[in-house]
């Protein structure tokens, strides 16, 4: 901090100093380059195009880091976004778990409605199943 | 036992007998008119009636305040018990805002049935302030198992060609979850000796494995509701078919009684299982984040678009409130509140579109800034918002999460900062291809900019979102006991000696 403060001689002083820096004059050069390309010497542009070629083409398309960013960070979250939509939400959640188990009950209830004949015989029928399976169950306990 | 009628009760039974008086009014649309002033009447008695609340609360303590008690059941020990702190007060006064809000919204939109409509919307406006003043578990149930009726109704019967299906997915999925709830509550009554105080079953001690279970029951009943990924497919299908004014109280008040459950009471009736689970809620939490923000990217559909950035926002503030740190905690319930203006705006802005075109598709729109400047402004500044960015509601919530997420872990705070990223790209884009752009499409060329009903509604809204963005503290004064209160509740294990 020390070493800064000896560098420093006020605001004013600080001002005036960029006059004399590098970057300063470089802007202004730049300022003027611009202004005499692009509004004296009108044919110069397109020379140059020609002439660098390569040059021109890689700072135009900004050394390519769009059309990167386009391709892989853009494309990529859509592609993975899509991925995780139509698989993990359509697919497996909605599809499978939410949609499925309402399936399965359908499916279970369709088959088991049959048992509901309206056949007095029937339920009978399965209440004698049911006290032999009971007795038998009960026996085989009273076994052990 | 019953002292008079309290502030609290007002702000409960106001909007409801409203509700009811218009429904006994007739559901003759012939006298729409007369029955929307009256809906609007009951919706702005409803606002007034919550503003005491606000200015007459006590920020300094953590204590429940306009406490009220009644006998109820008193055979099985339920009392009619109602108290708000700095966690739920804010709530209720966001609840009877938005209440009007959508009365206003839904004044020449809706032409069927406007009755029914409008008493809808102001029954659960008051089971929903139910639901954020009830002290006694089994009063909170039943509030909480009533709302879903009113929006189940809005959803199935003003909702859009598959409201049907949406409709159903919504009740039975929260219905579900709920249900475990119960078993909980009736297991907290027993073990507390015969109590449904909420407050009560803050001090009961409970081993760990009585801790795991309940802190299950709780989960699936607000998971559901807030909604965490993997429970979250209801809330777009219903977000999509549900007229605007649904939408809009769903995701500003609905998704918010979930994360609300979490702190009255899944962190201070189960603390050590909350501890325990944690990495597990981080997780979630952060699926949602990162999963639900790259969904959101891809849908064509903008109310779905919406609905998924809900959840991806919602994530961050279960991600808050499993911080155990006031920043987290704080950030959460400001992220809610932030999340109730924005939401809530970007589905009226969605509206205010579908109104002139009838179609929420990305694809149908493009160039509608040079048709409707205005409206492009104000939706400009909720896409904004939406994406957190500064001086918005939006970044306040999201910054203070991510900051007290700092202070847990690093990578988790980076996981989540992803978010600013994500909602950018998939608010900003939707923006782009709806707003920019040459006018494609004929519909969007006869486009007429907002009427001053929408202008409005807009211009409040916008304000909120601003005023909120560049000075939260009245808001985070509020909460801040309550908060440090809960912080340290939690942090005392509840494990029987």
């Amino acid at each position: 901090m020390t070493a800064y403060a000896n560098e420093f001689h006020g605001a004013a002083a600080l001002g005036l100093h960029a006059f004399v820096t590098l970057p300063f004059w470089l802007t202004l050069a730049g300022v003027a380059l611009a202004g005499y390309l692009y509004l004296v010497r009108r044919d110069l542009p397109e020379k140059i195009r020609r002439k660098v070629g390569v040059l021109y083409t890689v700072l135009e398309r900004k050394y390519g880091f769009d059309d990167f960013n386009d391709r892989v960070f853009a494309a990529g979250a859509r592609m993975l976004g899509g991925k995780l939509w139509r698989w993990g939400d359509v697919a497996l959640i909605d599809g499978a778990a939410v949609n499925g188990s309402a399936r399965l009950i359908g499916r279970i209830a369709r088959v088991a409605r049959h048992l509901q004949t309206g056949h007095v015989y029937h339920y009978a029928f399965a209440m004698v199943i049911g006290v032999a399976l009971y007795l038998a169950w009960l026996t085989w306990f009273a076994q052990r | 036992m019953f002292e008079g009628i309290g502030i609290l009760s007002l702000t409960i039974w106001v909007p409801i007998v409203a509700g009811l008086l218009i429904l006994l009014s007739g559901g003759n649309d012939r006298q729409a008119d007369g029955q929307r002033a009256l809906a609007l009447i009951g919706a702005m008695l409803g606002f007034l009636v919550a503003i005491p609340l606000w200015t007459g609360f006590d920020k300094s303590t953590p204590e429940m305040q306009f406490t009220e008690l009644a006998n109820w059941i008193p055979l099985l020990n339920i009392h009619y018990r109602l108290g708000v702190d700095g966690i739920s007060m804010p709530f209720i006064l966001l609840n009877s805002f938005t209440t009007l809000l959508v009365v206003i919204a839904g004044w020449r939109v809706i032409e069927t049935r406007v009755a029914q409509y409008m008493a809808a919307f102001l029954i659960q406006s008051g089971l929903l302030n139910g639901v954020f003043a009830a002290l006694d578990g089994v009063l909170f149930y039943i509030f909480f198992e009533a709302m879903l009726i009113p929006l189940y109704l809005i959803i199935g019967m003003w909702g859009g060609p598959n409201r049907v299906y949406a409709a159903i997915k919504f009740f039975l999925y929260t219905l579900l979850g709920s249900l475990l709830m119960l078993v909980a509550i009736l297991y907290l009554f027993f073990v507390s000796g015969g109590s449904f105080d909420i407050l009560t079953w803050h001090r009961v001690p409970l081993g760990m494995t009585a801790q795991l279970l309940l802190f299950v029951a709780f989960f699936f009943a607000f998971a559901v509701k807030v909604p965490m990924w993997p429970v979250h497919t209801w809330l777009p299908d219903a977000h999509v078919e549900a007229p605007t004014g649904g939408s809009v109280v769903l995701a500003a008040i609905t998704l918010k009684v979930g994360a609300y459950g979490f702190l009255r009471f899944i962190l201070p009736i189960v603390p050590d299982a909350s501890h325990e689970l944690t990495g597990l809620m981080v997780a979630l939490s952060l699926i949602a984040v990162v999963y639900i923000g790259l969904v959101a990217l891809v849908q064509a559909d903008m109310k779905k678009l919406i609905a998924y950035s809900s959840i991806a926002h919602m994530g961050f503030v279960t991600l808050g409130f499993f911080l155990f740190n006031p920043l987290g905690i704080e950030g959460g319930l400001i992220q809610m509140i932030s999340h109730g203006f924005v939401s809530g705006a970007l589905f009226l802005c969605i509206g205010v579109m579908y109104d002139r075109v009838h179609s929420r598709q990305i694809a149908d729109y493009g160039g509608v800034a040079r048709v409707m400047p205005r409206f492009a402004a104000f939706f400009m500044l909720f896409a904004m918002a939406n994406a957190g960015l500064p001086a918005t509601s939006g970044f306040v919530g999201e910054f203070m999460v991510i900051l007290g997420a700092v202070q847990v872990s690093f990578w988790w705070a980076a996981i989540a900062a992803l978010t600013l990223i994500t909602g950018a790209a998939y608010s900003l884009w939707m923006y782009k291809r709806v707003v920019f752009g040459e006018v494609r499409h004929a519909h969007v060329a006869e486009m007429r900019d907002l009427d001053s009903r929408e202008f409005l509604l807009l211009a409040i809204l916008a304000a909120l979102v601003l005023g909120l963005g560049i000075y939260p503290l009245p808001l985070t004064e509020v909460m801040h006991a309550s908060v440090d209160h809960l912080l340290a509740h939690v942090a005392h294990s509840k494990l029987a000696p």
